[in-house]
This record gives C-alpha cells, structure tokens and sequence, in this order.
C-alpha cells in the first residue's frame, strides 16, 4: 500500500499550527513540518501535535524549507506521494486529499492547485499582481498554468528526486515551475479554495516582494547559460 | 572618447563574466593578478604622473587623475559584485551545512524513538 505525507514550512505559526496540523493529520499518513528558524516553539507545538520536526538552525525562506523536507521525505521515508501544504491556515485538508486522490488514480507526477482565474475572495490587489505574475510565469516557463503562485502541490516520489530547488525565497514557485516544464514531468490543475484570514494576510508576502523574486530569478537566469 | 568605449565595453564585458563566475581557483587567481597589476600601475602612477598624463591623453581623457578615478570606478563596482557573490556562495554553503545538521537530527530522533 503506498502512503502520502505533507511537508509543512513553517516559520513563527504557534498561534495556528495545532489547528492546522490537527485538521491536516486526518488527510495523510505523516507530517513532516520543516521549522525554518523560528523563534516561537513552532518546534515544540508540531511536535506536540506529533509531526515529524526538522529544524534549520537559520532562517532561510520557504524554497529552502521546503527542499530540506523533500530531501527528508527521499532520505528517511517511503512515501509515494508528498502534499507541500502552507502552515499558516490558508490551505484546505479537503483540497489536499482531493488532489492526492488524482494523482494516484490518474499518475500525475505533479498536482497543482489553483485558484482559477476568478477567485473573489481573494485582495484586489493580489488579484491584480497575479494576473502579471502569471503572463511572466508562463512566458519564462512554458507553463499555462492558472495559478502560479500556489503552494498547494501534490509531486509524486518519482517527480520528488528531480526536484533540486535552489532558490531559497519565494522565487521557488517559479522554479518548480520551470522544473516541470525542463524535466517533461506530467502535470494537472485542480481548483482550490483558499481561505484568506487577518492573520494570514497579515503575516503573508507582500505584494513589494514580487520584486525581490523578480530579482532572484533574474540572477539565476544570468548565471548559468540559456 | 576612446575612453568612454573602453570603460562601457569593459564594465559590460566583465559583469557578464562575473555574473557567470563559478568562483573556481581559476577566477580568483585571475582576480589576485589583476589586482597585483593595479596595485602596480598605481605606484608607477604615484612616482611617474607624467606617465599618467600620456596614458590618459591616448585614451582621450585630460588630466592623469580623472583616468585614475574613472578606472577605480570600474575597479570598485567589479569588487561590490564580486564580494557580493562571494556571500552568495557562502549563503549557499551554510544552507547545505543547515540542511545537513536538521536531516541528522531528525535520522537520530527517528531511530532513538524506534529502539
């Protein structure tokens, strides 16, 4: 029987992580929560919800979080199918299920959620910033994804060992993305609700952080050879 | 005006090489020879200025120290990205030390449980 997991990153998410991990525990056979440097127990509260804990030492953003654990999920587990799932109480348990359901039935190395063209609920703002972000995404990776900023994703083991992330920051999104489109894996969309609170809205990218991974993947495309 | 050419084409040129650095033994041998070569035109700047003049005429620049600052212009920015890949580098190293120090402790938890 394969089993799935849910890498968590977490950075300072005390407030909301026993929920969050709580509700998450009944979708998957194992959490794996990465605590990227967090000065407020985060540690201790995943633990305490029994989560697998990794801890950087350093805080280095959530690319880097997110790589520590799929190296863990390769290195230590069997899993056959990893959930990236936010800790901050964004994402939907029902959606990661959902999404792992189609990978196993239908193969998919990669399930990605979306939140459609139109999603209402999110800040006009956002809306607006994300309408560029995805005409530039899918210019720079050949992808026609709807959503390209989501961090719900479903990657199958097979995808998982073909992903090296080496940006560190949020620019990861983009370079899954590329990595996709490189490597050939076979990839879906799948619609996702995403619940936006004070707290996550709050805590979350601001829309001036676009620039920063503009720039990351800006020195990344200079570096190495087109 | 031969000057301004040679400092755009070489600001370019050597951003481009920089930027594709992978910070080989190669690079930073290259890197101590040229700033040896600085080092030393700039004493020979210092104990012969005439010498200066001339090579700032040929290239069309007036005065022996306006060549001088436009050259360490280009030698200062060249250092700002180089010192900034250099920490780029090292981010990089200490992360894979981080990665290493949290996967190693998670295996040990993992078998300190199982026994």
């Amino acid at each position: 029987m394969t089993t799935t997991c849910a890498v968590v990153p977490v950075y300072n998410e005390a407030a909301v992580l026993t929920e969050v991990l709580a509700s998450l525990a009944r979708v998957v056979d194992e959490i794996i929560c990465i605590d990227d440097g967090s000065s407020d127990g985060s540690s201790k509260v995943a633990a305490a919800s029994g989560a697998t804990v990794l801890r950087h030492a350093i805080n280095f953003g959530q690319g880097a979080a997110l790589q520590t654990g799929f190296d863990y999920v390769l290195r230590s587990t069997q899993h056959h199918h990893v959930v990236t799932f936010d800790a901050d109480g964004q994402h939907n348990p029902n959606d990661a299920a959902r999404m792992v359901a189609e990978a196993q039935t239908h193969g998919w190395d990669v399930v990605l959620g979306s939140r459609g063209a139109r999603d209402s609920s999110m800040p006009a703002s956002r809306r607006a910033m994300l309408v560029g972000a995805r005409w530039l995404s899918r210019r720079m990776s050949g992808l026609t994804l709807t959503d390209t900023h989501n961090g719900l994703r479903v990657f199958s083991r097979t995808a998982l060992a073909q992903i090296h992330l080496k940006q560190v920051g949020m620019a990861h999104a983009s370079e899954i993305e590329s990595l996709v489109a490189r490597q050939g894996l076979l990839w879906t969309e799948l619609p996702v609700s995403i619940a936006y609170s004070a707290y996550s809205l709050d805590k979350g990218q601001s829309n001036l952080n676009a620039v920063n991974v503009m720039y990351d993947l800006m020195v990344a495309r200079l570096r190495k050879p087109a | 005006m031969i000057i301004r050419l040679l400092l755009i084409a070489s600001v370019l040129a050597m951003l481009v090489v920089m930027l594709r650095a992978t910070g080989s033994a190669r690079q930073m041998a290259i890197r101590r020879i040229a700033l040896l070569c600085f080092a030393a035109a700039w004493v020979a700047a210092v104990l012969s200025p005439s010498a200066l003049t001339s090579a700032a005429n040929v290239a069309g620049v007036g005065r022996g120290t306006d060549l001088l600052l436009y050259v360490l212009v280009v030698a200062v920015l060249l250092m700002a990205v180089g010192l900034n890949q250099r920490i780029g580098r090292l981010e990089e190293r200490l992360l894979r030390l981080t990665r290493e120090l949290a996967l190693q402790s998670a295996e040990r938890r993992g078998r300190d449980d199982d026994s």
